[in-house]
């Protein structure tokens, strides 16, 4: 029986991968075609009859799935084009993480010496210092305009990479590890012995075999950055206007919690946090199908 | 390596860490477009509604200049910086109106209160049913779902949740809270105080607990499933130990990056009781960052950051002595887990 | 009561979620008080699985049919894990492959022996007082005892191994590959040491896996070969070794290199061919691939397990009746 078909198999059956997965796709689906299939805009109030609407549960009718808040907002277009931003923010930070940590990671894990203690010392420091932090002190003073309209593409793109920038310790750490435990296989030592330049050795025969890992890596990486976009929007670091938690912190600020508005406060919440759940579900389903003495017969 | 010169190899490695953070907050301050510690200094000179000739501003942005050494070339000014931080001037914060370092030592007792405990609770709860949920498969099965979804909660909304349900609807707890919950307990302890102290501490202390349990549990998890299938344990239950006793030293091997694992997650949890706090008001540094951030007050940022690191370090530091005790390997020089 | 352990018709599969994995396919095996059994044959042919599955059958192998007897009176096919924890150390003891990290590296000695006393409901001081004797056995220090397993070199552990797997006198030692990893002289001491274990009583019998056929003829009272998943030829060790009856068997004799021969004497004859499929075996008798000898009869059924007189059973077509 071929690895392949036994990967193949296991996934098969695997249950819980497919419903995750299902979640996932239909939430990224409905960022991407959301805002054609709602009539609403986030920013616009919602009016019917000459009357402003306020304070809506959710309902079926005139398509207000998620409800109206106690501004007039209609909640549902707020999330979809909010949960763009989002998940376009963690995506970037993602990509940027994962792509910065396995380089940094293969640097230190195979070549090693003082590369491996620049890189290992940079880690302490990122450690140390909560990288939140910084995020904070360059998204409210280094960024001019944000959370303005009309600079969203370019925001989105600073804050995934802020954000990415300062989240690849943990995969560059994972990496290494990964990298110097092969290093001292015998089939490197063969490649080596015969000949192979380095990044040679490193692109044919280190990362094939880590390629599954660092697909774990980067979903793992990606629920993170979701996160920590949706956490820092909270805090008032957005890349948009319409930027989805900003709005839950505006919403709490003008008293929904009081008022009892809760479908405005914690529906987005929830698809958000059934987002990141089905990712780790997806890498724990993954985990037991690279690795056997984590699957439970 | 014995473990005292162990251990000073690491304090001096975190110093130079935290040498290195430092300086990068620094830097990040000083060079921030439109010099936003000029205009903070600045604006603390002046009073609010009062309206200023040309020259009389023009004499705080020299006596800001002054303040700051921005006169002064690069790197005194760095020193500058360095002599203020360790005398304890961590600058003046625009949103108390009052210099920052006292401010924040006033604030770091509150975050201490609701970070530590939680940190510890969660740790050991998380682990302890992460074993469990590895040990029992028919557990298994419902706790998965349960543990993954509560690691993916961000904290903020586990902690608008409590506060909604738990506060407004069901007014047992309270959502907002205020420093006279929590003062009144701390200075003359009694049953009353206690029970005030409860209802406004509860809901945010749950919120971090339940969140990071999800944490050490998904990982402990794992961890456990691993350690149950080693050699070791095949060989003591052939030996007939019971399946208690094979779990208890698989826990005892699974604990161990759990521990590396607390240090490298203190600083996400330091921030996520600042966000927490900043959902109920608690007196904490959270408030205090959410209007700092919007007041764009640079030196209360700074100074939380500059609080926050030490913290971390520190934290880092005790974990690394509890885990040179605890662990043979550490000591006798084996490297490699 | 002359029969420690018998097996007959004992089947032990593997289930995979693709396939079944038929490891062992019907093995009758008889062990007897006192004697020392050495079980050989190829990696993959089941061995190590018959073993395991005696002291410790766990998913994905499970026990397909036939009976284990030991002593007579335990069916070890049945056995609740209460049960089969009793037993365990007791009356029958495996020393594993992977000596190496069998012991857990996390407590010293003398702690992990107070927590198997403690699991065995028994008095610290008595289990410790038998381990001390059987450290003078295995020749180590007393001192090995306030160490922990990372500071013993490979050897000295699996020593400490045996010393443990002795501990409770058990009427069965399975000893699994104990010689594999080592070099010939600590080969020889280890040997020389199971022996000592059955004269001195401390055994009542061992059985002794092992793919390297010169380790048991220094030692063995009988021998029997085992091939994808059966036995077919078992007997007193000097007189299958003289007179191999099973084509598989010579083949393997045959494969010793000789020390005083040098090429130009002898060539080394190996095994062609690889071993069959145990998910799918071949019909009739499973060697009939690669047996010189293979006739038409030996394509079409398998053949039983005869008894050949003098204690002496072959499966093989050459000697059975039809």
């Amino acid at each position: 029986m071929s690895e392949r078909k036994i990967i193949l198999g296991l996934l098969k059956k695997n249950t819980r991968f497919w419903v995750c997965l299902s979640l996932v796709l239909v939430i990224v689906i409905l960022a991407l075609i959301g805002p054609l299939v709602t009539p609403y805009k986030p920013n616009q109030p919602v009016v019917r009859d000459g009357k402003y609407l306020r304070s809506l549960p959710p309902t079926i009718e005139h398509m207000h799935l998620f409800g109206v808040d106690n501004l007039g907002y209609d909640v549902f277009a707020a999330s979809v084009y909010g949960l763009r931003v989002s998940l376009s923010v963690g995506a970037i930070a993602a990509i940027v993480a994962t792509v910065v940590g396995v380089i940094l990671g293969l640097t230190a894990g195979y070549i090693g010496g003082w590369a491996d203690l620049v890189i290992d010392g940079a880690t302490n420091v990122l450690l140390a210092m909560p990288p939140v932090f910084i995020m904070i002190m360059v998204g409210t003073f280094y960024i001019v305009g944000l959370g303005m309209p009309g600079r969203e593409l370019q925001n989105i793109l600073f804050l995934g990479c802020l954000i990415g920038l300062l989240s690849w310790h943990w995969t560059a750490r994972a990496v290494r590890s990964q990298v110097a435990a092969l290093k001292v296989s015998d089939f490197i030592a063969i490649s080596r012995l015969s000949g192979n330049h380095p990044i040679k050795i490193i692109v044919k025969d280190v990362l094939p075999n880590i390629a599954s890992y660092i697909l774990l890596v980067f979903v793992i990486q990606l629920a993170n950055a979701l996160s920590t976009a949706v956490t820092l929007e909270f805090l008032g670091i957005k890349a948009a206007e319409w930027s989805l938690f900003a709005r839950v912190q505006q919403w709490l600020q003008m008293g929904a919690l009081i008022t009892g508005v809760w479908w405005a406060l914690f529906l987005p919440g929830v698809v958000i946090v059934m987002l990141i759940a089905s990712l780790y579900i997806i890498v724990l389903a993954l985990e037991e199908v690279f690795n056997p003495r984590l699957r439970r017969v | 390596m014995s473990l005292k010169r162990y251990l000073i190899k690491r304090g001096i490695t975190y110093i130079v860490v935290f040498v290195v953070a430092i300086t990068i907050v620094w830097a990040l301050v000083r060079f921030a477009p439109g010099d936003p510690g000029l205009t903070a200094v600045m604006r603390s000179f002046m009073a609010p509604g009062v309206r200023y000739t040309e020259e009389q501003i023009e004499e705080f942005k020299q006596r800001a200049r002054a303040m700051l050494g921005l006169d002064l070339p690069l790197h005194e000014q760095y020193i500058l910086f360095w002599a203020r931080l360790l005398q304890g001037d961590l600058g003046w914060s625009m949103y108390y109106s009052a210099p920052v370092a006292p401010k924040l030592v006033e604030v770091l007792t509150y975050d201490l209160i609701l970070i530590t405990p939680a940190v510890i609770v969660s740790w050991f709860l998380g682990n302890w049913i992460g074993a469990l949920a590895a040990r029992h498969r028919k557990l298994d099965r419902v706790f998965i779902p349960i543990i993954y979804v509560l690691t993916s909660i961000p904290y903020f909304l586990l902690g608008l949740a409590f506060a909604y349900i738990l506060g407004v609807v069901y007014p047992v707890f309270k959502p907002t809270i205020m420093r006279t919950d929590i003062d009144p307990f701390l200075s003359s302890p009694s049953i009353e105080t206690f029970s005030m102290f409860m209802k406004a501490y509860t809901l945010p202390f749950l919120s971090m607990v339940l969140v990071s349990l999800g944490g050490w549990a998904s990982g402990m998890r794992t961890l456990m499933i691993y350690e149950l299938e080693s050699n070791y344990a095949r060989f003591m239950e052939s030996l007939g130990f019971s399946e208690r006793k094979v779990a208890g030293y698989a826990f005892r091997y699974a604990i161990n990056p759990q521990i590396t694992g607390l240090g490298i997650q203190i600083g996400t949890i330091i921030v996520a009781g600042i966000v927490v706090s900043s959902v109920f008001n608690y007196p904490g540094a959270g408030i205090a960052l959410i209007y700092a951030i919007n007041f764009r007050d640079i030196f209360l940022i700074q100074g939380i950051t500059i609080f926050y690191t030490l913290m971390v370090i520190v934290a880092n530091f005790i974990i690394d002595i509890l885990y040179a005790v605890i662990d043979p390997r550490i000591r006798l020089g084996v490297v490699g887990a | 009561m002359s029969s420690v352990l018998k097996l007959e018709k004992y089947k032990v599969y593997y289930k995979t979620f693709v396939d079944t994995v038929k490891a062992v396919d019907g093995v009758d095996l008889d062990i007897r008080r006192g004697e020392i059994l050495g079980i050989i044959g190829e990696s993959g042919c089941g061995k190590s699985t018959l073993v395991q599955s005696l002291v410790l059958p766990k998913p994905p192998m499970f026990i397909a049919g036939g009976s284990a007897k030991l002593l007579d009176s335990i069916e070890l096919t049945k056995l609740s894990s209460k049960e089969r924890r009793k037993i365990l150390l007791t009356k029958i003891a495996l020393i594993p492959q992977y000596v190496l990290d069998a012991i857990p590296v996390i407590k010293k000695i003398n702690v992990f022996l107070r927590d198997l006393a403690k699991d065995k409901k028994m008095k610290y001081e008595d289990v410790l007082n038998t381990f001390i004797d059987r450290l003078k056995l295995v020749n180590l220090p007393q001192k090995v005892l306030d160490m922990y397993p990372l500071e013993l070199s490979g050897g000295m552990r699996q020593r400490v191994v045996i010393a443990l797997s002795t501990l409770f006198k058990p009427d069965l030692l399975i000893a699994d590959e104990p010689t594999s990893a080592l070099d010939v002289v600590t080969q020889r001491y280890v040997l020389e040491l199971l022996r000592d274990l059955v004269t001195q009583k401390l055994v009542g019998s061992i059985v002794f896996i092992t793919h390297d056929i010169s380790s048991i003829r220094q030692i063995g009272d009988r021998i029997a070969t085992m091939y994808a998943g059966k036995i077919v030829d078992v007997g007193k060790l000097e007189e299958v070794i003289s007179s191999p009856l099973h084509p598989y068997t010579a083949m393997l004799i045959k494969s010793v290199p000789k020390l005083e021969n040098s090429y130009r004497v002898s060539r080394l004859v190996g095994l062609a061919g690889a071993p069959p499929s145990l998910v799918n075996p071949p019909p009739g008798c499973r060697f009939h691939p690669r047996c010189p000898f293979a006739m038409d009869i030996c394509r079409r059924e398998e053949p039983p397990l005869t008894n050949m007189d003098r204690d002496r059973y072959v499966s093989c077509w050459l000697y059975s009746k039809r």
